[in-house]
């Protein structure tokens, strides 16, 4: 009888307790309930095991229609309340769940089945989703499994390596994780080799606003015949992601953080302070009089700093049957290695459906972020602010502040070079801040089953503010008087999509029929102020700067438009032949009203061998499936707002100068018209094989593709002395093929035991083809030493970004010159004599994963890396170039000093010149990321409500294996450049990072 | 059917959801502004009523003031450095080439010279052809001829520098037509055009010069910003003093018409570079800046670029210290920096006055050439006001001199020389022994005129127009011991440089010129 009183009162205090909770905080209802079991329920044991007759461990068990559950334990036995009538739901992950009702059986044996979940998984395609294995096309996948543990912050870097055929490459180390990614090669020359980003199906021009955490999946769709749907939009490719929506069954609150300590990959050395001595009296003699023997400052130390990232994000999440939501909340703040720079990020997201009607249902998806950064100077010599020059650069016995002055120091004995502390102090108040607003609705009507229209409108405003001022230093020899700036913009895109999809099944018949159009209009308004001449550094803002760049201060505007019409259809025959074809019209605003429109036709088919007849006999295949398409898709975006008109650019006239008071500003043209400008047109063909077999253990994916982008945008440079030299034409040809391969396999699955494997191949070839009017093209100005010669060309019938100079035949044992090749032959080393000396594009890249599971551990080894790409090192011209009173590398001890020594390093002063001398072999295997992981599935966890615990370190950039002999081969200082790749001059370098963090849930 | 009745509702939300794609520029002049209608070709204008003409005549005056690197610094660099009157200054391999003689294709200055010379002829083409071709009775005649007029001696100008430099460049008279993807072939030699002889080059700007010396406006004394009639003339004396088109008569006679549109010497030298300082009784210094130009429109100026208080030139920086603002960028080595050859013949001929305005010495933070507490700088620009002359009187008076040695006329030149050059810079007549030997003559005036135009662009024309160059310079180096050695010898092909590399890239129609 105690017992029961006090059993009863137990009950009355839980419940009492339960009711406090449901109304306080809902979530953890689900938790608390299963202690109030009622009398009449019993219990039911089991055990849950494989195929292999395996137990099943932390497989769910449900009781169906509530929120009673357990999960099974280390034998995979269960034990749980329910009454005759309910049905358990037994799930695991990659398991197809099963459903028994419970009658009279107190025990049940459960054996799951594996998902073949490749196969069932829904992929989402332009304007919809297809189911994985009815893709005719060639798309990739990421899904956020891959990459929660892993220090991103753009969700570029957890494309990287994940998908065959996208190259994602992160050209420096800045905060802000920017990354370029080229989905099958570069496209364009002018125009944006970037992807399209659908981010819940609304397109952006970036996805900087989005927080990793808050992606569910990320799919690629790399060939015309899946793009094509996007129209003019979608030549390189469409990046399609998915964030988190409320999972039906799963009210959750999920709280991950994580911390992450950074420091710079590689060091390069420099001279103490008797080297350099020695050095620059062979530079220039008699130089070294006024210089001190002594090393009194550590640049190093006084520059870098061990760079800290935190990141944290709550989120919370819930469905049920007519609604659901997602809604998140993330902070991101990323230190850089180097003191100045920062990338912050404030992120919030609402995401939420809800079926009103029977046949209405509506949604939205609302998200809001903040960004501010600050980077430093880099891509320049240490004499125009370099900072990551400066600091190899600067002697080692002069001091960071001037005992005379009481300032930093400035003159390196004569030598002008940045001091890179002063730089970075003076660099504090420059900062880039962009809030970003997506707000979303969507209305979706059903006609009738299967049947619906589905109206999106969405607002896309993004407000961006740049402020910086340098400041006011008035000491001995100097006199600067302070510069401030102040740029703001404000961008509005709306879009308008109206997709009626229709999708019918009869006997073995599937079709699938989608018409729609979209509408986009752009606003985009801009100011700068500039001014100067403070009174001194209390006060920043232009309010108090005494000029006012009368040049250099306005506002300005441009808006554009696009209207779009596209429709689908796709038919299959029992998943065994399947057949997709689309087509798009697409109107722009930049293009002449007589050549306004392009049209993007597309078609595909594929075909399952393994549903045939004659296949049926192999049972340890699970699909194969072959697939071919062809299409064309679109480009605009190289194209300028008015890219048909003739446009004059003005210039103000002094009105303070007597007699011009009244002065009117001059206008001068600044293209030439071009009435007949149209699309960049890209024609892809396409052939995969999607093979998967021994129970979905071996899963392989093989593209071949050949793209040929026509009509290809070139912003002409005509020969001076034309009217105007600039004009936009179509007028080129560019090519590539390409082969990519996937291999997922689960090489090891037992009890307690995993290993799975995903390797990832792509290898590209480009060429530029065809060149109208000008032929060639130069780019990539880099050290001054170079005086404006460039050192990248690109011509008809080679590969984008080919490095340009001449060859350098070592070192003349005799005079120290370094002997450049003179190939004409005519004595003299000029112009003439240059020549190709380098490729920047790879033979191919990979990415190559591993994952050991053992009980609730996890090992993920995540290598990646490049193959066959040279890298122009415009970064030793600086540090190993010996041509002025500028420190150098440790590696110039190794130069020439008199006849007869054999060195590969030349004397100082040689005669330096672009040369093959700088170029070096890029490929690089990299220990991406290695994450160490646990779930914490002990019992406690259970009795406080929470579902997940897992705590993760993981080392990034750990390990790199390379001779390149920079600071990292993962480079390019022209960022997102077409043209351009492949060169360090003076880059932002990459860091190693240590994460820990953790991942919870309730 | 009803699947039908569904598919028509959708349709005509995508028809409702449409919109206008006609979206004009917010904050650029454009086709639209300038009234031209782009869907019909034949509607190209050039300019479209008077506005556009006074706006296009406005661009080349803005030019001429904007031109200051590769119209003045370059000049400077390939007359100066490239000769026996300074070093490169701040010695790279952009500089360098000048002082070592081993300039060639790949040289970044002379490609951004000649793209800036040939921008510079494409806008004079737009105003005269502009004009030819507009069909705006607000425009007088009067006004039409002489803003042609203005238009033909800007592009004299500029392909007077460039024939003298490279020789054989494109001739270019016209605005090219749209291109289009039909039109392409037939417009393509406009674009990328051939280059002329040099003779022909000469013999179009002798042509315009000739037609714009009747409609220019006359010499206005108080504003030498104008391309006036004298500016015609003094070019005419010039171009006919060089070798393809040499007429020593007519350069006696351009001469004395520029003398009789009221052009003299002025009497005190400094009046041309000079400042006026705050503090008129001290030296320049940090606390004692200049605060403006000592003098504007000088009856000597025939073309003077200006820059008035409030929109100065920033070329200063590039030779020495500003004297408006004595720290400024003065902490990297400076161009132009005077040659040891070049001091000592100004110390050889005693001439203080002239050397006063043309060499300063300050200490610097760098000892390239000299030691750095005592270090020369070119010094006849010498803050953001003061003006380039473009050109002067002195120099077409020297001419006038030349042309009387060339013809015999030893005491006319002799005359010109002593009573006038000398006097003004406070020197003793020369002595009969040289007034009477042509060649002692000729001698004594190419000094005369390398210490008179010292610094302003004119000593590498003068060894070329008068066939010095191999004799001078390829002995430099033994008579200057601050001078690098010589890459390669001076020698006939040296009379020409090369046509940048790149721009033969661009263009494959160009030829490069022999040596190169």
């Amino acid at each position: 009888m105690e017992n029961t009183k006090k059993n009863s009162e137990r009950k009355i205090v839980f419940r009492f307790a339960t009711r406090f909770l449901r109304r306080l905080f809902p979530l953890l209802v689900s938790i608390v309930v299963p202690l109030t079991l009622s009398a009449q329920k019993t219990t039911i044991t089991g055990v849950v095991v494989d195929s292999n007759n395996e137990p099943v461990i932390g497989a769910s068990v449900l009781v169906k229609s509530t929120s009673t559950g357990t999960v099974t334990d280390l034998n995979g036995k269960f034990t749980i309340e329910a009454s005759k009538n309910d049905v358990l739901v037994f799930s695991y992950i990659g398991m197809v769940p099963q459903e028994i009702k419970v009658g009279n059986s107190r025990n049940i044996n459960v054996v799951l089945k594996e998902d073949i979940k490749i196969l069932s998984e829904v992929v989402v395609v332009g304007y919809g989703t297809q189911k994985k294995k009815d893709l005719t096309t060639a798309v990739s996948t990421v899904s956020a499994e891959d990459f929660d543990v892993r220090p991103i912050v753009s969700a570029g870097q957890a494309i990287q390596g994940k998908a065959a055929g996208v190259q994602v490459i992160q050209p420096n180390g800045a905060p802000g994780g920017e990354t370029v990614i080229r989905v099958r090669g570069t496209t364009s020359f002018n125009g944006n080799s970037d992807p399209l980003y659908v981010v819940d199906g609304v397109p952006v021009d970036n996805i900087n606003f989005l927080s990793p955490n808050d992606i569910e999946n990320i799919n690629i769709l790399k060939d015309a015949s899946s793009a094509a749907i996007y129209g003019s939009r979608a030549a390189n490719g469409v990046v399609i992601i998915t964030t988190k929506q409320g999972k039906s069954g799963e009210s959750k609150i999920a709280f991950n953080a994580q911390l992450t300590a950074k420091n710079v990959t590689h060091k390069i050395q420099s001279l103490n302070a008797a080297d350099y001595i020695d050095l620059m009296e062979e530079i220039r003699p008699g130089s070294s009089s006024q210089m001190s023997s002594d090393d009194i400052t550590n640049w190093y130390d006084e520059v870098y700093r061990t760079g800290l990232q935190q990141s944290y994000q709550l989120s919370f999440s819930n469905s049920t049957e007519k609604t659901s939501y997602f809604l998140s909340a993330g902070y991101l703040d990323e230190k850089g290695i180097f003191p100045a720079s920062f990338f912050r990020r404030y992120s919030f997201r609402a995401n939420m459906t809800n079926e009103i009607r029977k046949w209405l249902s509506i949604g939205s998806n609302i998200s809001y972020s903040d960004n501010s950064n600050n980077g430093i100077t880099t891509g320049a010599g240490s004499n125009r602010g370099g900072v990551v020059l400066a600091l190899i650069n600067l002697p080692t016995s002069l001091p960071v502040i001037n005992p005379e002055t009481g300032y930093y120091t400035r003159n390196f004995y004569g030598q002008n070079i940045t001091n890179p502390v002063e730089a970075m102090e003076n660099g504090k108040d420059d900062i880039t801040r962009e809030n970003r607003l997506i707000a979303s609705g969507n209305a979706m009507l059903t006609f009738m089953k299967g049947m619906t229209l589905k109206s999106t409108f969405t607002l896309d405003r993004r407000h961006g503010l740049q402020t910086g001022f340098s400041p006011v230093v008035h000491v001995a020899g100097i006199d600067e008087y302070g510069n401030a700036w102040d740029n703001r913009n404000m961008n509005t895109v709306l879009t308008w999509d109206n997709i009626f999809n229709y999708q019918k099944s009869f006997d073995k018949n599937n079709i699938e029929l989608m018409m729609g159009s979209s509408w986009t209009d752009s606003k985009y308004s801009n100011s700068w102020i500039n001014g100067s001449n403070f009174r001194n550094n209390e006060i920043k803002t232009l309010n108090v700067a005494n000029k006012i760049a009368w040049d250099n201060t306005g506002t300005g505007g441009s808006t554009w438009g696009i209207m779009s019409y596209f429709g689908r259809i796709s038919y299959n025959y029992d998943s065994k032949y399947l057949f997709t074809a689309n087509f798009r019209a697409d109107g722009s605003s930049r293009l002449h009203p007589d050549h306004r429109w392009g049209y993007f036709p597309s078609f595909s088919a594929a075909w399952r061998l393994s549903s045939e007849e004659f296949m049926q006999g192999l049972n340890w295949l699970d699909d194969l499936k072959i697939r071919g398409g062809w299409g064309q898709t679109g480009n605009q975006s190289g194209l300028g707002d008015y890219a048909y008109l003739q446009r004059y650019s003005v210039t103000r006239q002094q009105w303070w100068i007597t007699g011009q008071e009244n002065v009117l500003p001059i206008i001068t043209a600044s293209n030439l018209r071009t009435t007949d400008l149209t699309w960049e047109t890209t024609t892809q063909s396409n052939v995969g094989i999607d093979f998967t077999a021994f129970k979905s253990r071996l899963n392989i994916i093989m593209d071949y593709y050949y793209k040929k982008t026509t009509n290809m945008l070139l912003n002409i440079t005509l020969p001076s002395g034309a009217n105007v030299t600039s004009i936009q034409r179509n007028g080129g040809l560019m090519r590539n093929t390409g082969f990519e391969l996937s291999v997922n396999s689960i090489n090891i699955t037992n009890k307690n035991f995993k290993w799975t494997s995903d390797l990832e191949f792509s290898l590209n070839r480009n060429k530029l083809v065809k060149l109208d009017l000008t032929k060639i093209y130069y780019d990539a100005a880099t050290s001054d030493a170079f005086h404006g010669i460039q050192i990248v060309r690109n011509e008809e019938g080679r590969p984008l970004g080919g490095f340009y100079g001449y060859i350098s035949d070592g070192v003349d044992s005799e005079t120290g010159e370094l002997i450049y090749r003179d190939i004409n032959q005519d004595n003299k080393i000029t112009a003439s004599d240059r020549t190709y000396i380098g490729d920047p594009n790879p033979d191919f890249i990979y990415g190559f994963t591993n994952t050991f599971s053992w009980k609730g551990f996890s090992l993920s080894i995540f290598l990646q890396g490049t193959y066959g790409n040279d890298i122009f090192n415009a970064s030793r011209i600086e540090t190993e170039g010996m041509y002025d009173l500028k420190n150098q590398s440790t590696r110039v001890l190794d130069r020439w000093r008199r006849p007869g020594m054999i060195t590969t390093i030349p004397k100082a002063n040689f005669n330096l010149q672009p040369s093959s001398y700088f170029v070096e072999d890029g490929s690089y295997l990299r220990l991406k990321d290695l994450t160490l992981s646990y779930n914490v599935t002990a019992p406690f966890l259970k009795k406080t409500g929470i579902s997940r615990l897992q705590p993760y370190i993981t080392a990034s950039n750990l390990l790199t294996f390379t001779n390149y002999l920079g600071m990292d081969p993962e480079v390019n200082e022209w960022g997102n450049s077409n043209a351009v790749q492949g060169i360090d001059w003076g880059t932002y370098p990459q860091a190693k990072s240590f994460v820990f963090g953790f991942n919870i849930e309730f | 059917m009803k699947i039908i009745k569904y598919i028509l509702i959708s349709a005509v939300v995508f028809v409702a959801a449409s919109c206008s794609l006609d979206y004009n520029p917010i904050d650029t002049y454009s086709d639209i502004t300038e009234g031209i209608d782009t869907t019909s070709a034949s509607s190209q204008v050039i300019l479209k009523d008077r506005a556009a003409v006074i706006n296009q005549r406005q661009v080349l005056y803005q030019r001429l003031k904007d031109g200051q690197e590769h119209w003045y610094l370059d000049m400077l660099l390939l007359a100066e450095s490239h000769s026996d009157n300074a070093y490169a200054g701040s010695p790279n391999a952009e500089t360098t080439p000048f002082e070592i003689n081993s300039i060639e294709g790949s040289n970044p200055n002379l490609k951004r010279d000649w793209n800036g010379h040939m921008d510079n002829i494409a806008q004079a083409n737009r105003l005269i052809q502009g004009i030819d071709e507009l069909k705006d009775p607000s425009l007088t005649e009067a006004e039409a001829k002489q803003f042609r007029a203005e238009g033909l001696i800007f592009r004299s100008l500029v392909y007077f520098d460039m024939v003298r430099i490279w020789g054989r460049v494109p001739l270019i008279t016209t605005v090219g037509k749209d291109i289009t993807a039909d039109n392409i072939e037939e417009v393509y030699p406009a674009y990328f055009p051939q280059q002329s002889e040099e003779i022909d080059v000469y013999k179009q700007i002798e042509k315009d010069l000739l037609e714009a010396e009747k409609y220019a406006p006359k010499n206005n004394p108080t504003d030498k910003t104008l391309l006036t009639k004298s500016v015609a003339r003094a070019l005419l004396a010039k171009v006919y003093a060089e070798k393809p088109l040499r007429d020593y008569n007519k350069v006696i006679a351009y001469a004395d018409s520029v003398a009789a549109d009221g052009f003299e010497l002025v009497p005190d030298f400094s009046d041309l570079w000079g400042v006026q300082l705050q503090n008129p009784s001290a030296p320049p210094g940090e606390n004692n800046f200049a605060v403006d130009a000592k003098k504007r429109n000088t009856s000597e100026a025939i073309l003077e670029i200006q820059y008035p208080v409030g929109s100065g030139n920033w070329v200063t920086w590039m030779f020495g210290r500003s004297l408006d603002n004595w720290n400024f960028w003065f902490d990297w080595a400076k161009w132009i920096t005077p040659s040891r050859d070049l001091i000592n013949a100004f110390q050889t001929a005693g001439d203080t006055k002239r050397y006063n305005e043309s060499v300063v010495w300050y200490s610097c933070s760098w000892n390239i050439y000299y030691p750095s507490s005592n270090y020369p700088f070119m010094y006849k620009t010498r803050s953001a006001y003061n003006s380039i002359i473009k050109i002067r009187y002195a120099d077409i008076l020297l001419l006038k001199a030349e042309a009387l040695i060339q013809t015999g006329d030893l005491s006319g030149a002799a005359s010109i020389i002593n009573d006038k050059i000398r006097k003004r810079a406070g020197l003793a007549a020369l002595p009969a022994s040289i007034t009477n030997d042509k060649n002692a003559l000729l001698n004594a005036y190419l000094n005369e005129r390398r210490l008179e135009l010292a610094f302003e662009g004119q000593r590498w024309f003068d060894l070329v127009r008068l066939d010095k160059v191999e004799e001078v310079l390829n002995t430099l180096p033994s008579r200057d011991s601050g001078r690098p050695a010589l890459r390669y010898p001076y020698d006939k092909f040296s009379y020409k440089l090369p046509i940048p590399q790149d721009i033969i890239d661009q263009n494959p129609n160009l030829v490069q010129n022999p040596g190169y």
